[in-house]
């Protein structure tokens, strides 16, 4: 079990192994699809600098006063559908470390090993822990997007998570998918 | 004919169901998780599983949803035999849906497919999704089950018209075909819904019934009832196990719905449900008495 503490410092990057668990605190960036798709397909520059930061794939639900803005909401989302995003937010804008649920495919792996970086596996639906060990919230830009709008969070012990994809290019989630097609052909022959 | 009155009772009752599914996880569900953490064998999966468990425990505790996915509000709406206006009824059940939306803050998820835009309160020209079901057991009430379907494993699920020269053995692969694919995508362990027969349309509607069902009960056709457990074994020999860490839990139920088909068609379709399992049922009597459950 590690504590990480963001921005995310390379030599504790490097030491994080395969299925070992996590706890992160410190200041994270929540965004998925219509985010990045207005990064990287409309070009838009980001209005903060994600180097060495952690990236967590969700679309919170919030409220708004005078006293600022409060997150009620936020689990993970399935990182598959960001894959295509992927090596462009590690190797281009340096991010350290994305939280999500669910495989990345095997094309992932020279991309994080490359850019040193992680693939932390949060619980999909554990949205009341996510939330709980939420801090506050800094800042928001691009609200035209609602829950896909871009949130720097602070968060204390964000956890459990699950090092799915490590510094060297090991993926625990894809590993094991291997054993299930392997599982699912001697199914299908004992039937 | 029942009046006014009984309508807005009806929204209030949309209203509760939808929050309460997406805050109480059923009974039979949180019973089942246990049971998997006590049987599974993987450490990592163990490890998920427990983390599951203590996020039901703060969602009760703090008052927070379970999940964040306010879903695709689906409703089933049992019927029996007496006088009642369908087009107030599903007016009741979106006014529900869009109140409950607006007064707990939950996400809006209800977009058009083509320009993405989003209508702002899961309402909109086909959402909820409602299921009137005929059920002339029910003399004096109407049952609904709101289930706010989340896509993480919608998006998993999977439909396929085989042919009858396909048998029970092609439907068994097709399943274990989108379990293996869903992986760890889809939020497992899952209840799988499966739905046998029907046409293109009614199979899906077959799948979503099956996962509405309370988990480990069993279908009533005696055909159906012994497929659940040949798959329930064979879904859990594919060892994706919890969030696709690895382990015995891919699936904490699976139930098959059956329906009759065509001579020359043989349709298959897999609704995959997440661990949450969402859903929530109330009963509301003519004469205005409302049943929660528990």
């Amino acid at each position: 079990m590690s504590k990480l503490e963001t921005p995310l410092k390379e030599d504790v990057v490097q030491s994080l192994r395969l299925g070992e668990e996590v706890y992160l605190s410190g200041k994270i960036y929540i965004m998925r699809d219509a985010t990045l798709r207005r990064i990287f397909e409309q070009g838009v520059a980001p209005p903060v600098n994600l180097k060495d930061q952690v990236v967590f794939f969700g679309a919170p639900s919030f409220t708004k006063d005078s006293n600022g803005y409060t997150i009620l909401s936020v689990g993970v989302t399935t990182s598959q559908r960001m894959e295509k995003y992927i090596p462009r937010l590690l190797n281009e804008l340096g991010v350290k470390g994305i939280v999500g649920k669910g495989e990345l495919s095997e094309r992932m792996n020279p991309e994080f090993s490359r850019a040193k970086s992680v693939y932390l596996l949060f619980v999909g639906g554990a949205a009341a822990l996510a939330t709980s060990s939420i801090q506050r919230v800094n800042k928001v830009w691009w609200e035209d997007l609602r829950g896909e709008a871009l949130f720097e969070v602070e968060v204390n012990s964000l956890g459990p998570a699950f090092v799915a994809i490590d510094a060297q290019g090991g993926n625990l989630l894809m590993e094991n998918r291997e054993k299930v097609l392997r599982n699912l052909n001697a199914l299908l022959k004992e039937e | 004919m029942t009046s006014d009155t009984f309508y807005s009772l009806v929204e209030e009752v949309s209203e509760t169901l939808y929050y309460k599914a997406l805050t109480v996880i059923p009974k039979d569900v949180v019973e089942r998780i246990g049971k998997a953490y006590e049987m599974e064998q993987s450490e990592l999966g163990r490890r998920v599983l427990d983390t599951i468990m203590k996020n039901i425990e703060v969602a009760t505790k703090r008052n927070l949803l379970v999940c964040q996915d306010t879903g695709t509000p689906v409703y089933s709406v049992e019927l029996g035999d007496f006088e009642i206006s369908l087009p107030k009824l599903r007016d009741s059940i979106a006014r529900g849906v869009r109140k409950a939306t607006l007064k707990y803050h939950l996400r809006p998820n209800m977009v058009h497919p083509i320009t993405r835009e989003n209508t702002g309160d899961n309402t909109g020209r086909s959402s909820p999704i409602i299921h009137f079901e005929i059920n002339e057991e029910l003399k004096d009430k109407i049952r609904i089950t709101a289930l706010p379907k989340g896509s993480g494993s919608e998006n998993m699920s999977s439909l396929k018209m085989l042919r009858p020269a396909d048998g029970i053995l092609g439907a068994k692969k097709f399943v274990l075909e989108t379990i293996a694919n869903a992986g760890g995508k889809g939020c497992p362990p899952y209840i799988v819904g499966v739905g046998i027969g029907g046409d293109f349309e009614s199979v899906s509607h077959l799948a979503k019934r099956a996962v509405m069902r309370p988990v480990g009960s069993r279908s009533s056709d005696p055909e159906g009832a012994k497929l659940e457990e040949e798959l329930f074994y064979l879904v859990n020999g594919l060892g994706v196990g919890p969030m696709g860490v690895g382990g015995k839990f891919t699936a904490i139920g699976v139930h098959v719905e059956i329906g009759e088909t065509h001579i020359s068609s043989l349709p298959v379709a897999v609704n995959v449900q997440c661990w949450r399992g969402e859903r929530a049922t109330a009963e509301v009597t003519l004469d205005m008495k409302v049943n929660m459950g528990d």
